[in-house]
């Protein structure tokens, strides 16, 4: 079923169907709240918030093959609440804690061939990347649509989004050199 | 085939719009041009860097379990947290019945509000830290694990980051299921044997103890000892 499909009966009160979504862009949120958190345990809490609150806000959503690109929006909303909470932690000691329980959490790349360091850089780029192209990037890296499957979760013409792909995929590309496979 | 047509090649990977003959052209291309190779192996780390670095420790389908069980009815509360704080349980009280002592579990049915008609196993849940959830084997719903769990043959358990269930097997040994992991009860005449589908089991057993194994995708693992751990990646 494609997300038109799913998004309608999932309106209708079917939860397997918003379940199948789930599945879908788990990856992605996930994707881009650790690119924006820092870390997998936020990120994950981040992610779970993001889909119950689009689950109760599914009548909110105008356009059913946009579902992607709303998810992704209320992700980063969500991440900028983490982010406030964070700040609001006064107590020196359970900052402290929370770091040592962050970095014991903060899961070393399991690419064998990236270090936790370079997992690290990647994360940055990616972060660093501006909203429209993080969007193209996760879409395509994580949940594996093709430009033109974007296109339509984005609500944007099919070449707007190859180009914004490419100057993404560019950035990243010249970020991740030091550690990449040399060009001949 | 040329450079310039397998470059426009590469962009149609960077777009997810090569087709599978495309792919096939251009790695041939690729075995005698080594600068294009270099740009696929380029773009193929590239793409599995970002995949990797950005990637979730929690299986989407695990996720996917805790999240319809928050959005259910039957959970008025706060959303679930997949990293909650420990929660400890105390032991539920039933009898394991192995095949070995001649009880057989046959198929039952599994009534809408998920309680079973039939005689389970007796496999006491001895501690259960974070999130685990598990399943009927004929049921679509995922349940948290709770001290008054029961379990049949061909249910399913799943653990989040974090989780940690310990089940108690009958009066002879313990079978830990680590943090995102998952297992299966399996059926097996006059032995017990649980399915380790992804993560890590350990199990203590004692000596003597009835006979033990445990499956994983690439075999069999038969307790002769015991204490072991078996780990599916």
């Amino acid at each position: 079923m494609n997300d038109i499909e799913l998004v309608s009966a999932a309106r209708r009160g079917d939860r397997q169907a918003f379940g199948v979504l789930v599945d879908r862009y788990w990856r992605t949120v996930v994707a881009l709240a650790v690119a924006r958190l820092g870390n997998t345990v936020d990120a994950e809490d981040a992610a779970q918030e993001t889909f119950l609150s689009a689950y109760a806000r599914l009548e909110q959503l105008r356009h059913d093959s946009r579902f992607a690109g709303w998810l992704l929006s209320i992700a980063r909303r969500k991440c900028r609440d983490a982010h406030r909470m964070r700040k609001r932690v006064s107590d020196l000691a359970q900052r402290a804690s929370d770091s040592l329980v962050s970095a014991a959490l903060h899961a070393p790349s399991p690419n064998p061939g990236l270090t936790a360091e370079q997992a690290d850089i990647v994360r940055g780029a990616v972060a660093g990347l501006s909203d429209k192209y993080q969007n193209v990037v996760l879409l395509r890296f994580m949940a594996g649509l093709s430009t033109v499957r974007i296109a339509e979760v984005l609500g944007k013409r099919p070449g707007t989004v190859r180009v914004q792909l490419h100057r993404a995929y560019a950035m990243l590309e010249r970020k991740l050199r030091a550690f990449a496979p040399e060009v001949t | 085939m040329d450079c310039h047509h397998a470059t426009r090649l590469i962009d149609g990977m960077l777009d997810g719009t090569l087709t599978a003959p495309e792919r096939d052209a251009l790695d041939r291309h690729a075995l005698e041009c080594l600068s294009c190779r270099s740009r696929i192996d380029r773009l193929e780390f590239v793409m599995s860097a970002v995949s990797d670095s950005l990637g979730s420790q929690t299986l989407p389908e695990t996720a996917t379990a805790a999240i319809l069980a928050a959005t259910g009815k039957e959970r008025r509360c706060a959303p679930l947290r997949l990293h909650s704080v420990s929660m400890h349980v105390a032991a539920a009280a039933l009898a394991l019945i192995a095949g070995i002592f001649g009880f057989v579990v046959g198929r039952r049915a599994v009534p809408a509000d998920g309680t079973l008609t039939t005689p389970q196993l007796g496999i006491k849940v001895s501690e259960a830290v974070g999130l685990t959830l598990y399943r009927h084997a004929e049921a679509a719903t995922w349940r948290a694990l709770g001290s008054d769990s029961t379990f049949c043959i061909g249910d399913e358990l799943v653990s989040a980051p974090g989780g940690r269930a310990v089940l108690r097997m009958g009066d002879y040994g313990l079978v830990t299921l680590s943090a995102s992991s998952r297992l299966a009860i399996r059926e097996c005449d006059g032995t017990t044997r649980i399915e380790l589908l992804h993560g890590t089991l350990a199990a203590t057993l004692d000596s003597p103890h009835p006979p033990f194994e445990v499956t994983t995708p690439n075999g069999l693992v038969r307790a002769l000892g015991t204490d072991f751990e078996v780990t599916v990646r």
